[in-house]
C-alpha cells in the first residue's frame, strides 16, 4: 500500500518537475541539511513557476531524523519526531504507521516496567523498584501512575493505611503506634474529631513511627545535624537565640576538608567496608569522577566479601561480591573459591549426619542433614535422607 | 530490537530518490500553480508564510535577524525559552531561510532520558558580612558572594524560582539543563544589604525563607518594609515558621498534643503573618534545622504548603519528595572551588 502511495506521490513529483523550469538553487548548501528552499526568489520566465515551498524540505529533514532515531529501538525521541512527520505529512501513511506502533510499543513496554516496579516495592527492593518506575517513565511520561509511586510510594516513613470496620483514631493509634495518646497524630494530620468512627476502607496516609523516634526519612540520614541541637530549641527564642541556636547548629555540621570521597576511600583503607559504602551514597553527584566511585564501590565489596569468607560466613560473603564488577580483581574466582567452600562445608555436615545416623542418634543426624541443606539446596543426598529421618522419627515417637 | 521489516529500506530509497529529485531541481513537490511573475528584486515572503501551526508545534522559517530569544518571544510568549528550542530542534542559533520546529507540548519532562536524568541544585545562605574577619560557617563575605553569583553566569546557569522548581518536580516540564534555585533563611538584615543587591544585578530570582519572630527590624534583622521592597525585586517570601522551632522532635516535656498543635501554630500562624504583611500566601516551607519528619509533612500537606525542603546536601531530581527537596547549605569557608561542587545537574545513579 505504501509503494503505491509513494510511486504516486513520485510520479506527481515528475509531473511538477515537467512543468518547473530548473531553477538554480539560491541556498548555498548547508551542513545541516533541508535548505532546499531558495532564501532569494529568483525571477521565472514566464509561464510561471511554484513560489519555492520553504516547509516542503522540512518534513524530508524530519522523516530521516525520525529515521535514524528509529534505529536505536523504539524510544519517546523517535515517536514524538514521527508525530512531527505525521502532521507535516498528514499523506504519508508510513509516518502514521510508525507513530501507531511506537505508541503501543512503549506503551507495553512502560506497563511492563511499571508491574517490575511494583513487584520490587512489595519485595521493599525500593532502588530497583525505582529504577523500574523510571524506565517506566521514559517510555511513557503520561505513565500517572508510575509518577503517582515514583514520588510517593517509595516513602518508607509513610504508610497508607486502609480503616477497619469500627477504628477511631484511637483505635487506630493503638494498633499502629502501640500508643492510644497518639491518635491526635491522627486525628489532627487528617482533621478529624478524636472519638470520630470512620469509614470502612477509607485509607489514611500516616507516618509509620509516630512521633518522637527519630525520622531519618527515605534513603538515611545524609547530614541532617538536628538532634544535638534540639534540647537547646526550647528556651524563650528572641533574635540573639535564633543566633546562638543556629550557630550551634552549625558547628555540629563542621564540612572539614574532606570531601565525601576522600571520608569513604579513609573508611575503606581502614576496612570498614560497609561504612565505606554508606559513605559513597552521601557523595555528591558530579563531585568525583565515576570510575573513582565505581572503584571504591567495588574494592569495599570485594572487601568485604574476602572479610565474610574469612569469617566462614558464606552466603553473605556472596551476596557482597555478587555486588562487585565480576572483572574487578579476582572476584569470579573467588566467588568460585567462596562458592566450593560452602559445598565442602555442606558435605561435612552431611557426613557428620550420616555418622550419626549409623550410631542411631536420630536428632543429631537430622540437624546436621539441615544445616547442610541450609548451605547447599542442592545437595541430593542430604534431601533425601533428612526425609527418611525424619519419617523414622515420627515412626519412632509412635512407637514410644 | 524489532527486525528491519523489508519495506521499510524500499520506502527508504524511494524516499531518497524523491529527495534527490528535488535537491537536484530545487523544485517544490507540489502541483504547479501560475503565480503572477515576482519582482526582479528579492522579496520577503510574506509574514503569514513564515510560519505554520500544527497541534503541539509549530513549523518557523526564521528570517534575517531573528534568534532563539525573539522566536521563543513570538511563538512561546517567553524571549527566556529559547533553550527550549535550541533542545528540541538540535540547533545552536537560528539561520535565516532554514526552517525548524518550535516545540510546544512539554517535551524532555523532568529532564528524564533513557539513561540520565537532570539534577537541580538549590542553594542554602543565612549572613552576609564585609569583612573576611568576620565570615564563619554561617557568614559569607560580599567577595564570596559576588565571585558564586558571577560563577553562576560564567558556566551558563539558569537561576529558576520554586516555583519552576516544583514544576519540574512534578514532571510537568523541563527546564534548562544547567539550572539552580537560590534561597535564604531567617531574616537577617546583611541578606538585604549585600546579597540582595548583588542578586538584582545579576537579575537572578531568589526565596527568602522568613522566621517572622525574628522580622523586627532591629540592627541585625530585616524589617517588614524591607522584605516587601525585596519582593518587587524577585525575591519571593515564603515560610520558616515563627519561632524556629524543631519541628521533628518534642521538647522537653512536651505532649503529642502539645508537638502537634504547636506544630500547627508555628506552620499556619507564620503563613498568616506573612499574609498580612504582605498581602502573599505561602507555598513553600523550609524546616528549621532541616529537621521534619512524617507528621510534620503529613500537616505541612494538610496546611495547603505546595512543599518543604531541608537542609540535606546534594542536588535534586524530578523524583525527589516535594516535601523533602535537598538544600545546599553554602559555609563561609568555602572558596570558589568547593563551592563549584554543589552545581551537579546531571546523574545516572538512579537508573543503573
Amino acid at each position: 500500500m505504501s509503494r503505491r502511495i509513494t510511486l504516486a506521490f513520485l510520479l506527481a513529483a515528475a509531473a511538477a518537475h515537467a512543468g518547473c523550469a530548473s531553477i538554480p538553487s539560491g541556498a548555498p548548501g548547508s551542513s545541516g541539511g533541508g535548505t532546499v528552499a531558495a532564501e532569494v526568489p529568483v525571477p521565472a520566465p514566464e509561464g510561471a513557476i511554484a513560489p519555492p515551498d520553504p516547509f516542503a524540505a522540512l518534513a524530508e529533514q524530519q522523516r530521516r531524523e525520525a529515521a535514524a532515531l528509529s534505529k536505536g529501538g523504539p524510544s519517546r525521541k523517535a515517536l514524538e519526531k514521527w508525530r512531527v512527520v505525521a502532521a507535516l505529512a498528514p499523506d504519508d501513511a508510513g509516518a502514521g504507521r510508525e507513530v501507531a506502533a511506537l505508541e503501543k510499543a512503549l506503551r507495553e513496554s512502560a506497563d511492563s516496567h511499571f508491574h517490575r516496579g511494583q513487584a520490587y516495592l512489595r519485595e521493599k527492593k525500593v532502588k530497583a523498584a525505582r529504577r523500574e518506575l523510571l524506565l517506566a517513565l521514559t517510555k511513557n511520561p503520561d505513565h500517572r501512575e508510575a509518577l503517582t509511586l515514583l514520588k510517593e510510594g517509595l516513602d518508607e516513613e509513610m504508610i497508607v493505611y486502609t480503616v477497619e470496620e469500627g477504628d477511631t483514631p484511637g483505635i487506630i493509634a493503638e494498633k499502629l503506634y502501640g500508643n492510644s495518646e497518639a491518635l491526635v497524630i491522627i486525628a489532627r494530620l487528617h482533621e478529624l474529631k478524636e472519638g470520630e468512627e470512620l469509614e470502612e476502607g477509607r485509607t489514611l496516609r500516616l507516618p509509620l513511627h509516630g512521633v518522637g523516634a527519630r525520622d531519618p526519612g527515605p534513603g538515611g540520614e545524609g547530614k541532617e545535624q538536628a538532634a544535638a541541637v534540639a534540647p537547646a530549641a526550647h528556651k524563650e527564642l528572641n533574635v540573639a537565640a535564633v543566633a546562638e541556636i543556629a550557630e550551634a547548629y552549625l558547628e555540629e555540621s563542621e564540612p572539614g576538608p574532606q570531601t565525601e570521597t576522600v571520608m569513604a576511600r579513609a573508611y575503606l583503607e581502614a576496612g570498614s567496608f560497609e561504612k565505606a559504602l554508606d559513605t559513597v551514597e552521601t557523595i555528591p553527584a558530579g563531585e568525583s569522577p565515576e570510575e573513582e566511585i565505581l572503584e571504591i564501590v567495588n574494592a569495599s565489596y570485594y572487601g568485604l566479601g574476602k572479610k565474610l569468607y574469612g569469617e566462614k560466613r558464606y552466603g553473605e560473603a556472596l551476596t557482597a561480591l555478587g555486588e562487585a564488577d565480576p572483572d574487578y580483581r579476582d572476584t569470579a574466582s573467588l566467588i568460585a573459591a567462596v562458592e566450593k567452600a560452602r559445598r565442602d562445608e555442606a558435605e561435612t555436615h552431611y557426613l557428620a549426619g550420616v555418622r550419626f545416623f549409623i550410631d542411631e542418634k536420630l536428632a543429631e543426624a537430622i540437624a546436621e542433614w539441615e544445616k547442610t541443606l541450609a548451605l547447599d539446596p542442592g545437595h541430593s543426598k542430604a534431601g533425601k535422607d533428612l526425609k527418611k529421618a525424619r519419617t523414622l522419627s515420627e515412626e519412632l515417637k509412635k512407637i514410644r | 530490537m524489532t527486525a528491519r521489516r523489508p519495506r521499510r529500506s524500499a520506502r527508504a530509497v524511494l524516499t531518497a530518490v524523491l529527495a534527490a529529485i528535488m535537491a537536484a531541481t530545487g523544485c517544490a513537490v507540489t502541483p504547479a500553480t501560475v503565480p503572477p511573475p515576482l519582482p526582479v528584486t528579492a522579496a520577503v515572503p510574506a509574514e503569514k508564510e513564515l510560519s505554520r501551526s500544527y497541534p503541539g508545534f509549530t513549523a518557523v522559517l526564521p528570517r534575517e535577524g531573528d534568534t532563539l530569544e525573539s522566536l521563543a518571544e513570538r511563538f512561546l510568549g517567553d524571549p527566556g525559552m529559547g533553550w527550549a528550542i535550541s533542545r528540541y530542534s538540535g540547533v545552536r542559533e537560528v539561520r535565516p531561510g532554514q526552517p525548524l520546529i518550535v516545540p510546544r507540548f512539554p517535551f524532555d519532562r523532568g529532564g528524564l532520558s533513557q539513561d540520565r536524568y537532570q539534577t537541580v541544585p538549590v542553594l542554602s545562605y543565612h549572613k552576609f558580612c564585609e569583612a573576611h574577619s568576620e565570615a564563619d560557617a554561617m557568614t559569607v563575605t560580599r567577595a564570596a558572594f559576588e565571585s558564586q553569583m558571577k560563577l553562576l553566569a560564567d558556566r551558563g546557569y539558569r537561576v529558576i524560582t520554586l516555583d519552576e522548581l516544583y514544576d519540574f518536580l512534578d514532571f510537568k516540564r523541563a527546564l534548562p539543563e544547567k539550572s539552580v534555585a537560590i534561597t535564604f533563611d531567617d531574616g537577617w538584615r546583611s541578606m538585604y544589604e549585600i546579597a540582595y543587591p548583588i542578586l538584582r544585578r545579576y537579575g537572578y530570582p531568589a526565596t527568602l525563607f522568613v522566621s517572622t519572630e525574628m522580622i523586627t527590624g532591629s540592627r541585625k534583622t530585616l524589617s517588614w518594609d524591607m522584605v516587601r521592597e525585596m519582593m518587587t525585586g524577585g525575591i519571593a517570601v515564603e515560610s520558616h515558621t515563627v519561632a524556629h522551632r524543631n519541628l521533628e522532635e518534642l521538647k522537653d516535656g512536651e505532649t503529642i498534643g502539645e508537638y502537634i498543635a504547636d506544630m500547627e501554630r508555628e506552620l499556619s500562624q507564620s503563613a498568616k503573618i506573612i499574609r498580612e504583611q504582605t498581602g502573599y500566601t505561602v507555598k513553600y516551607l523550609a524546616y528549621p534545622y532541616g529537621a521534619t519528619n512524617s507528621a510534620a509533612i503529613l500537616l505541612a500537606a494538610r496546611l495547603g504548603y505546595r512543599g518543604a525542603l531541608t537542609v540535606k546536601r546534594g542536588p535534586n531530581p524530578f523524583f525527589a519528595h516535594n516535601f523533602r527537596v535537598n538544600r545546599s547549605m553554602i559555609f563561609g569557608e568555602y572558596d570558589l572551588a568547593r563551592f563549584g561542587k554543589n552545581l551537579a545537574t546531571s546523574s545516572r545513579k538512579a537508573l543503573r
